[in-house]
């Protein structure tokens, strides 16, 4: 205990700002063009969940679980892990996520929003994904970085585990779960341990939006246990 | 490097290496501006310049050509100015296949002194294999473990791998000031060649008994962190170079805190890491011209301690 106490998040950084947004900009300019496809798929996603169209939740946790999967490889497993070391253990993370929420939409009956869903929780998911699908590419504007840099969703990890939470968000008020509060909580554990992750690891390098990831994994902890939460708006 | 190359230089320079063989606190001397600065290691066998390249951080920029090309920049310039010891570990991510790279497209393997570590509780000769073909060299100049880390393990087999000559030196290494007392203790049992520990001009514990031990012992001593992973600079850069600076040989505040780590006579270099051209050019300005006296280091300890 004595000299843990003398270590500080900065002994466990290993890469320099410059270092990781270069990677940002490198790993964009080689899937180029995917981010209009990942984008112009998600757009059609929130539409549906706006809509409560029915297949809307397999088809977010497909979406979901592929973006994850693909992060996991091309991202971490790749790039990522040249310049961290604990790289490796976040593919894996990322990749079982992927594959649990895709295996949870192959599920018979298959799952889907509850008709008329239109609870508090749910309007946060659906806040939660347009922000990852739209919002989060423009914030490199807002923080002054090129847009070469911006982060997509099934691309770079952030954008693509918030989609991934707000989906998870949606499965306490979907139908075809025997326990769909139970399996929600179990599948919310690595995107809020992400949320958290990742928060710590930007505010080591200074980076402004450090409290973004964080801040959308407690309003989703609190709107998920928070029983007021659930009650239909009107 | 060859130790007999190293000799040749140290030979031919040692009228410039004014510093710790006599003894006190180095460098009231005047030295010539343009001679490099140098100590002597392994009972003066050879000597090495009193700055050395780090890499944490600095070099780990994984795949990215433009940043390896600044790499190799720094590297380039390092070598120029007459450096000589680059530090490096399989801890720090991409930095020693960067490091590698630069020696092979700058021709410089033959005039690095290189030191790398040992990191890992399992197979230390496998490692240390990646990491010498990473880097290109024929073997390392130096081999540390790192952080203490399976020391029991990993030592005997530097010291076995030194005698069959496939290492030039052993040694160990710490960082932030822990595990001085181990440190210690390793340092009186073992026949170690090269310490490597955190001494700055706000990090000032192993003044106490590590450095004069290393110098009662003959182990050559590797200050690292000597900018507190730049936050020391940071902090300094925001006043300005007192006057007085320049009779302690100081022309900016990287040669202010550099010189006053590599002035303690236990110190054989400083490894300050940068991905700069200009910072390299900075750093490398602190071995070369005076260093400051035992005085003098008062007075820049106190000043920075006042900032």
């Amino acid at each position: 205990m004595g000299e843990w106490s003398t270590y500080s998040l900065d002994d466990f950084l290993m890469f320099s700002p410059q270092a990781w947004y270069r990677m940002l900009e490198l790993h964009n300019r080689a899937w180029w063009p995917l981010q209009i496809v990942a984008a112009a798929l998600g757009t059609g996603l929130a539409w549906a969940v706006h809509r409560r169209l029915r297949p809307a939740l397999r088809l977010g946790l497909v979406l979901a679980g592929v973006g994850l999967l693909f992060v996991a490889w091309a991202f971490h497993w790749g790039p990522h892990a040249g310049i961290n070391l604990v790289a490796p253990y976040f593919a894996l993370a990322f990749g079982t996520q992927g594959l649990w929420m895709i295996g949870l939409a192959m599920l018979r009956p298959p799952l889907a929003l509850a008709r008329g869903s239109s609870d508090a929780t749910t309007r946060l998911a659906l806040a939660l994904l347009v922000g990852a699908l739209l919002l989060y590419p423009a914030l490199a504007l807002v923080w002054m970085r090129p847009m070469a840099q911006a982060e997509w969703f099934a691309l770079a990890p952030d954008p693509t585990m918030l989609a991934a939470l707000a989906m998870v968000l949606m499965l306490p008020g979907s139908q075809g779960l025997r326990r769909p509060c139970v399996t929600g909580a179990l599948l919310a554990v690595v995107p809020i341990a992400w949320c958290a992750a990742t928060g710590l690891s930007l505010w080591t390098l200074g980076a402004a939006d450090w409290w973004l990831m964080p801040a959308a994994g407690c309003l989703a902890g609190v709107a998920a246990v928070w029983p007021a939460a659930r009650s239909p708006v009107h | 490097m060859t130790d007999k190359l190293h000799r040749r230089e140290w030979m031919g320079r040692v009228a410039a290496s004014i510093l710790s063989a006599s003894g006190g606190m180095a460098a009231a001397q005047p030295a010539a501006a343009d001679v490099l600065l140098r100590k002597p290691v392994d009972s003066g066998s050879f000597s090495l310049p009193v700055i050395g390249l780090g890499s944490w951080i600095s070099f780990n920029v994984g795949d990215d050509l433009q940043a390896r090309k600044s790499c190799a920049e720094v590297m380039r310039y390092f070598f120029q100015a007459g450096g000589r010891l680059i530090d490096s570990s399989p801890m720090y991510g991409s930095s020693q296949p960067v490091i590698g790279e630069a020696l092979q497209l700058l021709d410089a393997r033959g005039q690095v002194f290189s030191a790398d570590k040992v990191w890992t509780s399992g197979d230390g000769r496998a490692q240390i294999e990646t990491s010498r073909q990473y880097w290109g060299v024929p073997r390392f100049d130096l081999m540390q473990v790192h952080n203490l880390l399976a020391w029991r393990t990993q030592l005997p087999l530097l010291f076995e791998l030194k005698r069959a000559g496939l290492l030039g030196h052993v040694g160990i290494t710490t960082s932030h000031g822990r595990r001085h007392a181990e440190l210690a203790q390793l340092m009186h049992a073992h026949p170690l060649d090269f310490v490597q520990l955190t001494y700055n001009i706000v990090d000032r514990a192993v003044e106490q008994r590590i450095l004069p031990l290393a110098r009662e012992r003959g182990i050559a001593v590797i200050a690292n962190r000597p900018f507190r992973g730049g936050a020391l600079m940071r902090a300094v850069q925001r006043e300005r170079l007192p006057v007085w600076a320049a009779e302690a040989g100081c022309n900016n505040w990287a040669e202010f805190l550099l010189k006053f780590i590599v002035s303690h006579p236990a110190v054989t270099c400083a490894i300050p890491a940068t991905s700069r051209v200009e910072h390299v050019r900075e750093n490398m300005g602190a071995a070369r011209g005076r260093l400051p006296d035992t005085a003098q280091r008062a007075r820049m300890a106190a000043t920075v301690a006042a900032f």
